[in-house]
């Protein structure tokens, strides 16, 4: 805000005299040290870390020495700057090349030689893979089920599944997760079960949302993931102030929070990374770079050289990794974690992928991009595909495991809409309790004359409200 | 002020130096009287040169007039008269520094402490007895020393003592810290609590808010501080999108218990962005809990109240009560206290109009009270104190007694928290009224500058008491209406 230091100089200052002038002093203090200019050679400044700040402005390669006299550090309040008579701005993006993608599965599932990541044991392998399988199989069914009538939004997860799920098997259950709308697949690693979702889209009475919110907004206290807002981006700061939280309680935990390309350009997103470095807050973002917004292509929404850059703006350690392999992620949300733990610090994770599905169900994306993209990301790109192909050539996988547990799910997730569908709906009560904590008298008031107009009128009320 | 408080006896006070007695009459309430009494009696027995003078004094006579007004003003008080004896110079100095302090901030503002000159004559009889009058007049100030407290004291007082009550408590935003808040609302609490639960911020409202929602979402209760609620504008998403419907929309599962606090509505001289009421606004939403203070007691009792709740609460305070003084009972004092959420409170009784206010408003309307009672018109105010939930049965039992209502409030008045007042009326009392239902609000232009524009926006005591005679059915003269 710009206009706070007017409140204060014009109310403040009257009402509180010497205070006041005590406090401007010590924000003043800082200028009075301007002038001063210390000659001081590269070489004799160290690697302490007072010198982040040279760091950060060294970063512009067009300061060139151009002799020992321009070679001095100047000491602003700012930051503590080399100086250069050349003037010259720092380009809009890097001069040679776009900032590298950390990569350990290539497109046949084989390691690429000499990379780097963190082992997977057989069963965790195995569980990664078949909660993929179960949210490929999910969103197929759910999206029918909308199409059908039966429920009235989904939304896929379509090309990005192994995003949720690998990033969910590197962390802990401690660690609490603030998830956009396409990370259903952290729920279902965490063991979230298949009637559980399925309640949730159907809105009856064993919701844990009591049937308040559209579909796809899944919550859950027991498993740390905190419910869905359906406004972009006020998780990313709802975050930080978790990790904030975490941090004073000492907790061996992180937040983590996730967000599309699109979430980017809200003011939540860059409010949320300036507090998380500022206030040295354990927390992991991790943005899903999948090229849309909705209709909105990432060449309309942002002129960066996409996400992970705008971590080194902020202040906070940042990697950009491959979306489509599973390996990448939980190596990189590991290694993350770890830091965001042991050091107190955010970390900017930004995963290239591409979203396959339609935006949700109130989406053709076929009207702006071409269906060959489409296809092409779904058949030749598929990260399942890529994940499932590095299980088998561990032997941990065949064809016959396969079938199997495809059919298996499949069966499970119609049986739970079977079940979904015939439990009751929320009884008349539940649209009245947690407004708040205690219901206010207007409310109660508000339910007993429901109640009795309901049953002085039964013909002219659904009867699948319970009373 | 009232009119038994005459600027004659604060100016003799402040020329103490040449006085060597005071007399002052301390109000009590009923439930304290018997320790009154005997701090009472205690006084005048170890100052006896007191009692002499008492005996002797030629204004004593007025000072029992002052009295007998004083009491028939409050008539819930017992006035207990307290003599001091100024003639050591140490303990002197002390009283004369502590008077100074009580007559400049508390006296002016205050109509509910009678302060009594007598300039008697005096001289100590030992020194023993001086002290022990000075010691009686101490215990006297210490247990006073709430009822002169400034609002902006009694915030700060609740927020340390509900930060100590609980570690989870901590206190955001812009300035809390270093600097000890904008309003000094949060001065020591940097000291005592450090720098990880009193938390200056980047100036980034959207920020810092949707960080304490996001603490508050995993068990802190943040209490979140805007320079000026005008500056929560960029951070309404977070308050309402996110705090008010989560709990609600996790079916329980997330309660959301914070505090968005910080000056709201018209300040003196600061213009449109700093000077608008979010009451209405705020209000307007389930899920939130809506707060206004106009005393110390209330600033007290209910920010200790919402800070202690499990709902979110925006608690609208007003950047010139801060400075203002009022009476606090002992029983406010308590760290124990709290104010209930939701019940608003009378502030004065009467049987001919009912004047419903919050926050400053709320002292217009008892001066505008006043001045009706001069005319004969028994004017009952209500403080509303919490604005959501609104005190739906306090408004009506008052208005089914008066038959008349006046809505008092410095916002807007389209939807204003006056046109829900008038809507429930209509409701529940219509039958009941005797007159249409006078809505005082600021005017309907963002707020000018210039402070003779400025005065025009904001509603005046002429205002109220010009609304309450026309309900009234009482004349008004031109002079007036003008």
């Amino acid at each position: 805000m710009g206009v706070w230091f007017f409140a204060r100089s014009s109310n403040i200052a009257r009402q509180l005299k010497g205070q006041v002038g005590q406090g401007l002093l010590g924000i003043w203090r800082f200028g009075f040290s301007f002038g001063e200019i210390r000659p001081t050679h590269y070489s004799d400044l160290g690697d302490s870390g007072t010198l982040f700040s040279i760091r950060r402005f060294e970063s512009a390669k067009a300061q060139k020495r151009i002799d020992d006299e321009e070679d001095r550090v100047l000491d602003f309040p700012g930051g503590r700057v080399t100086c250069n008579s050349q003037m010259a701005f720092i380009p809009e993006s890097p001069e040679k090349q776009t900032l590298q993608c950390y990569r350990v599965l290539d497109d046949n599932g084989q390691t690429i030689v000499g990379s780097k990541f963190k082992e997977i044991n057989e069963e965790v392998a195995i569980k990664m893979y078949s909660d993929m399988v179960t949210l490929q199989t999910m969103d197929t069914i759910f999206y029918e089920a909308q199409r059908q009538g039966r429920i009235s939004f989904y939304l896929t997860s379509m090309g990005e599944e192994v995003i949720s799920i690998a990033s969910a098997a590197a962390l802990s259950m401690d660690d609490v997760i603030f998830p956009q709308y396409r990370e259903p697949g952290v729920l279902l690693w965490r063991g979230f079960t298949l009637q559980e979702f399925t309640n949730q889209l159907f809105g009856n009475k064993y919701d844990y949302g009591k049937g308040r919110q559209m579909p796809i907004h899944y919550g859950s206290n027991k498993l740390n993931y905190v419910t869905i807002s359906s406004t972009i981006a006020t998780q990313i700061p709802h975050a930080v102030g978790a990790a904030y939280a975490m941090k004073m309680d000492k907790k061996n935990a992180c937040a983590v929070t996730y967000f599309g390309d699109g979430s980017t350009s809200e003011g939540d997103f860059h409010a949320a990374l300036n507090f998380a470095a500022v206030m040295e807050a354990p927390v992991i973002f991790i943005c899903r770079n999948n090229g849309w917004a909705i209709s909105t292509p990432t060449s309309e929404q942002f002129r960066s050289d996409g996400i992970a850059v705008r971590g080194q703006a902020y202040g906070m350690r940042s990697i950009r990794v491959d979306g489509n392999d599973a390996l990448a992620i939980y190596s990189a949300v590991h290694a993350a974690r770890e830091m965001a733990i042991n050091e107190h610090r955010p970390i900017l994770i930004e995963t290239l992928t591409y979203r396959v599905g339609h935006h949700s169900t109130s989406d053709d994306s076929t009207k702006y991009r071409p269906v060959d993209e489409i296809d092409h990301w779904r058949k030749a790109r598929d990260p399942v595909t890529r994940f499932r192909k590095w299980v088998e050539k561990n032997g941990w996988w065949n064809d016959e495991d396969e079938s199997a547990l495809r059919n298996d799910v499949r069966k499970k997730v119609l049986n739970a809409i079977q079940v979904a569908e015939k439990v009751e709906k929320p009884p008349l009560a539940e649209l009245f309790t947690d407004v708040y904590d205690h219901p206010p008298s207007n409310l109660c008031e508000q339910e007993r004359l429901l109640r009795e107009t309901v049953k002085r009128h039964p013909q002219d009320y659904p009867v699948d409200v319970p009373v | 002020m009232s009119p038994w408080i005459s600027s004659a006896s604060i100016d003799t006070v402040l020329q103490l130096n040449r006085l060597s007695t005071l007399g002052l009459a301390l109000p009590v309430p009923r439930r304290d009287l018997a320790r009154a009494k005997l701090c009472a009696k205690l006084s005048l027995r170890y100052m006896p040169s007191c009692r002499c003078a008492r005996a002797k004094s030629p204004l004593c006579s007025r000072q029992g007039e002052h009295l007998a007004r004083a009491r028939a003003h409050l008539g819930s008080f017992f006035f207990v008269p307290l003599w001091i004896d100024l003639g050591i110079s140490e303990s002197r100095s002390r009283v004369l520094r502590f008077v100074d302090s009580f007559v400049r901030n508390s006296c002016q503002k205050l109509d509910r402490f009678a302060l009594i000159e007598d300039v008697g004559d005096c001289k100590a009889k030992d020194d023993w007895a001086v002290a022990a009058a000075v010691s009686t007049w101490f215990l006297w100030v210490e247990r006073f020393r709430g009822s002169c407290e400034r609002v902006r004291d009694a915030l700060n007082s609740a927020l340390d003592e509900e930060m100590s009550a609980d570690p989870k408590v901590f206190l955001m935003g812009e300035e809390v810290g270093e600097y000890q808040g904008a309003y000094k609302v949060s001065k020591g609490l940097l000291d005592k609590y450090g720098p990880d639960r009193v938390r200056d911020t980047p100036i980034t409202e959207a920020g810092f808010t949707g960080i304490g929602v996001g603490a508050a979402y995993y068990g802190l209760r943040p209490v979140v501080e805007f320079m000026t609620f005008n500056f929560s504008m960029q951070a309404i998403d977070h308050i309402i999108n996110s705090a008010a419907k989560s709990n609600y929309m996790s079916g329980g599962q997330m309660s959301v218990p914070i505090v968005f606090r910080g000056p709201n509505g018209a300040a003196a001289g600061v213009g449109a962005q700093h000077s608008q009421c979010y009451a209405a606004w705020y209000s307007s939403c389930p899920g939130l809990k809506v707060l206004s203070p106009y005393s110390s007691e209330d600033a007290r009792g209910l920010l200790k109240a919402a800070i202690r709740d499990p709902d979110p609460v925006v608690f609208l305070e007003n950047e010139l009560l801060y400075g203002e003084s009022f009476p606090v009972s002992a029983e406010a004092l308590d760290s124990s206290f709290c104010l209930p959420i939701g019940k608003a409170k009378i502030e004065r009784e009467g049987k001919d109009v009912t004047i419903v206010a919050y926050s400053r408003a709320v002292g217009h309307s008892l001066k505008a009270a006043d001045i009706l009672s001069k005319e004969g018109i028994s004017a009952e105010v209500i403080n509303l104190r919490s604005i959501r939930p609104l005190d739906r049965s306090t408004i009506n039992a008052s208005v089914r007694k008066t038959n008349r209502l006046v809505t008092v409030e410095e916002g807007f008045p389209q939807h204003g928290v006056g046109a829900e007042i008038c809507a429930t009326v209509v409701e529940e009392s219509f039958g009941y009224l005797d007159a249409p239902v006078e809505r005082i609000a600021g005017a309907d232009v963002p707020m000018p500058y210039a402070p003779n524009l400025e005065r025009m926006a904001v509603p005046q005591v002429e205002d109220i008491v010009r609304a309450a005679k026309r309900a009234c059915y009482r004349s008004v003269p031109m002079s007036v209406t003008a």
